[in-house]
C-alpha cells in the first residue's frame, strides 16, 4: 500500500504542519519567522514531489530568499519589547473556542475535500517545466506583463510609504547647505 | 508521482493553521506571516489540481500568486513601519488612528 514516495510525502507533510504550528504558537516573533521558513521549505519539497521543480525553485528563491528577508527587516526595525511582551498570544476563552472551532473546520474541510468526486477520475500525467515556460510566455503573456508593472508599482509605493519627512533630510536631499 | 488529493489535504491543514494564527496573535507582523501561510496553502491546492488534470495553468496561477505575495509583503511591511513610526506600536489592538 504505502510505497517509498508516500512515506517521504508523509514525512514532508508532518514537517510542514509542525513548522506551521511552531509559527503560530511560539512566543517570540523571530522564532515564528524561523518556523515559517521551515514550513516553506517543506512546502517546496511538496511541490517537488508533485513534479513541479520550477515552482519549488521559485518558492525557495522568492519566499525563503527575499520575502522572509524583508519580514526579518520588519522584525528588526520594531522594538524588542514590542516583539516579546506585547505580541504574546491572547490566551483566553475566546481563543480556546476559536482553536476548537478551527480544528473542527479543518476536519470538515478535509472530509469534504477527500470525498469530492473530482478525485474519482484517474490523474493524468503531470505538466512539464517546458510546458510551463510555454504557457507563461505564450498563453499568459499579458498577465506576466501586468504582473511586472504591478510589482514595480508595489516597490514604488513601499518606498513612498517609508519615506523620511524630517526637514534636515529633505534639505540634504535638495543639496541645501546649513 | 504522489496522489494529488494528499497534496490538497496538506493545503487544507496549512490553511486552517494559518487561519488560527490570524485569530490568535495581535502582533501585526505575525498576522502577516500567517497570511503568507494561507497563501502557500492555496498554492498547494493549485499545484494539486494542476497535477491531477495534467494542465499547466495551475502552475502559472501559483507563480502569479507567489509574485503577488511578494508585493503584498513589501506593501504590508511598509505600512507597518509607517504605523510604528507614528504610533510607536504594531499591536493590532494599539493602532487606533483610523478608528471612528
Amino acid at each position: 500500500m504505502l510505497d517509498f514516495e508516500s512515506v517521504i510525502f508523509v514525512i514532508v507533510s508532518c514537517a510542514a504542519i509542525v513548522g506551521a504550528l511552531g509559527c503560530v504558537f511560539s512566543s517570540r516573533v523571530a522564532h515564528s519567522l524561523l518556523w515559517l521558513m521551515f514550513t516553506f521549505f517543506a512546502v517546496a519539497a511538496a511541490f517537488l514531489m508533485a513534479s513541479a521543480e520550477m515552482l519549488a525553485a521559485i518558492q525557495i528563491l522568492v519566499y525563503l530568499g527575499s520575502v522572509m528577508l524583508v519580514v526579518q527587516f520588519g522584525v528588526m526595525l520594531t522594538r524588542r519589547r514590542i516583539q516579546d511582551v506585547e505580541s504574546l498570544p491572547t490566551l483566553n476563552a475566546i481563543s480556546a473556542v476559536s482553536s476548537v472551532g478551527i480544528f473542527a473546520f479543518i476536519l470538515v474541510l478535509l472530509r469534504g475535500m477527500m470525498e469530492h468526486s473530482i478525485w474519482d477520475s484517474d490523474s493524468s500525467t503531470a505538466p512539464t517545466t517546458l510546458g510551463f515556460a510555454d504557457a507563461i510566455f505564450n498563453d499568459w503573456t499579458m498577465a506576466t506583463v501586468i504582473l511586472g508593472s504591478l510589482l514595480a508599482m508595489a516597490m514604488i509605493g513601499a518606498s513612498y510609504l517609508v519615506r523620511d519627512e524630517r526637514l534636515i533630510n529633505l534639505l540634504w536631499d535638495m543639496g541645501v547647505e546649513e | 508521482m504522489i496522489d494529488p488529493s494528499w497534496i490538497a489535504a496538506l493545503g487544507v491543514i496549512l490553511f486552517g493553521i494559518g487561519l488560527l494564527g490570524t485569530f490568535y496573535h495581535k502582533n501585526a507582523i505575525v498576522v502577516l506571516m500567517c497570511i503568507e501561510l494561507m497563501l502557500n496553502a492555496a498554492n498547494l491546492n493549485f499545484v494539486a489540481a494542476a497535477s491531477h488534470y495534467g494542465d499547466v495553468d495551475g502552475w502559472v496561477f501559483t507563480a502569479i500568486a507567489i509574485s503577488i505575495a511578494a508585493a503584498e509583503v513589501a506593501i504590508g511591511l511598509a505600512i507597518l513601519l509607517s504605523l510604528y513610526s507614528t504610533q510607536g506600536t504594531i499591536s493590532l489592538d494599539g493602532a487606533r488612528e483610523l478608528r471612528n
